[in-house]
């Protein structure tokens, strides 16, 4: 992390992080998951946001965020998935960030504090769109889910970390 | 990594979390179930008749143009069909209704009468 990687070489690697979350992305889009409750999602695209914050630093994550969401937004989910995703990724973000900061949690504990407020974000958004306090009713179950899914991905996060090499990067050398 | 010092705090974290989300259920929850009648709400042939408040004891005679009456009795929170001149008298042997969501309905003469949920009260909840 001490020395500064070039430009060239940042937006290579931002480039390429963000086409891999897209491809999750993707792969999500094909999966249905439980069609009853709109929001319940894996979050495959955030294994590679948040090996972006480890590997690299939270603008790096912030920057393959924004790209995916806006390149996903206008492939598979329209401007209003974009609202819903832009609000509960930044949340997320904003969340994960901050307890890495603080140095005292492990990255299992920390994904799953942005699963949990990556669909609180959502559920913000979806009840100012639709204008009702009824849609907080999800909250609950998108809460736990939250928890299940962010905990998973930080798992497959932890296992992919300790296998990905670091690779020919500036700071390496 | 410090992995000793870390398992504390990760497990502090998923407990404030689980607590926070259980918090969070009961928050949004219990309101719906601790509603208490307030309002009976009678429609006739579809159409809304009236609104009357549980809180008052009231008689309302619902008369139709073609000669269809019923009667209506509102009495300590309880509502009840007194008369009908309806073929079946279903409605008047419905009995007393009291609690969010009982109906009583006069099928032949189309009127009905549907409890609804008032404001929260508390934790007295009626158990459905």
């Amino acid at each position: 992390m001490g020395s500064t990687p070039s430009s060239a070489e940042m937006v290579a690697r931002g480039a390429l992080l963000s086409s891999l979350a897209l491809l999750f992305s993707y792969v999500e889009a094909m999966i249905p998951f439980v069609p009853q409750i709109p929001g319940i999602k894996l979050g495959l695209a955030n294994i590679v946001v948040i090996i972006a914050l480890y590997r690299y630093s939270a603008r790096t994550a912030l920057v393959v965020n924004l790209v995916r969401i806006f390149l996903a937004g206008f492939l598979f989910s329209g401007v209003f998935g974009i609202l819903y995703s832009a609000a509960g990724a930044l949340l997320s973000l904003l969340v994960m960030t901050l307890l890495k900061k603080s140095g005292r949690f492990h990255l299992v504990s920390i994904s799953m504090a942005g699963g949990v407020f990556h669909n609180v974000g959502q559920l913000i958004v979806a009840s100012l769109l639709v204008g009702t306090s009824g849609i907080l009713s999800y909250l609950p179950v998108l809460w736990f889910v939250g928890m299940g899914m962010g905990s998973l991905v930080g798992v497959l996060d932890s296992l992919i970390l300790t296998r990905l090499p670091r690779g020919n990067t500036a700071a390496n050398r | 990594m410090k992995e000793k010092r870390q398992h504390l705090s990760d497990i502090l974290l998923y407990l404030a979390f689980a607590a926070a989300g259980i918090l969070l259920t009961l928050l949004i929850f219990l309101p719906i179930k601790g509603q208490t009648p307030t309002t009976v709400r009678v429609t006739v042939d579809g159409s809304v008749y009236g609104t009357y408040s549980l809180d008052r004891d009231q008689t309302i005679t619902i008369t139709q143009d073609d000669g269809k009456e019923n009667v209506l009795v509102i009495e300590d929170g309880n509502v009840y069909m007194k008369e009908a001149n309806c073929r079946n008298q279903i409605c008047v042997r419905t009995g007393k209704i009291s609690r969010p969501g009982q109906s009583i309905t006069c099928l032949p003469n189309r009127v009905s009468a549907v409890i609804e949920g008032g404001e929260d009260n508390g934790f007295d909840a009626v158990i459905r």
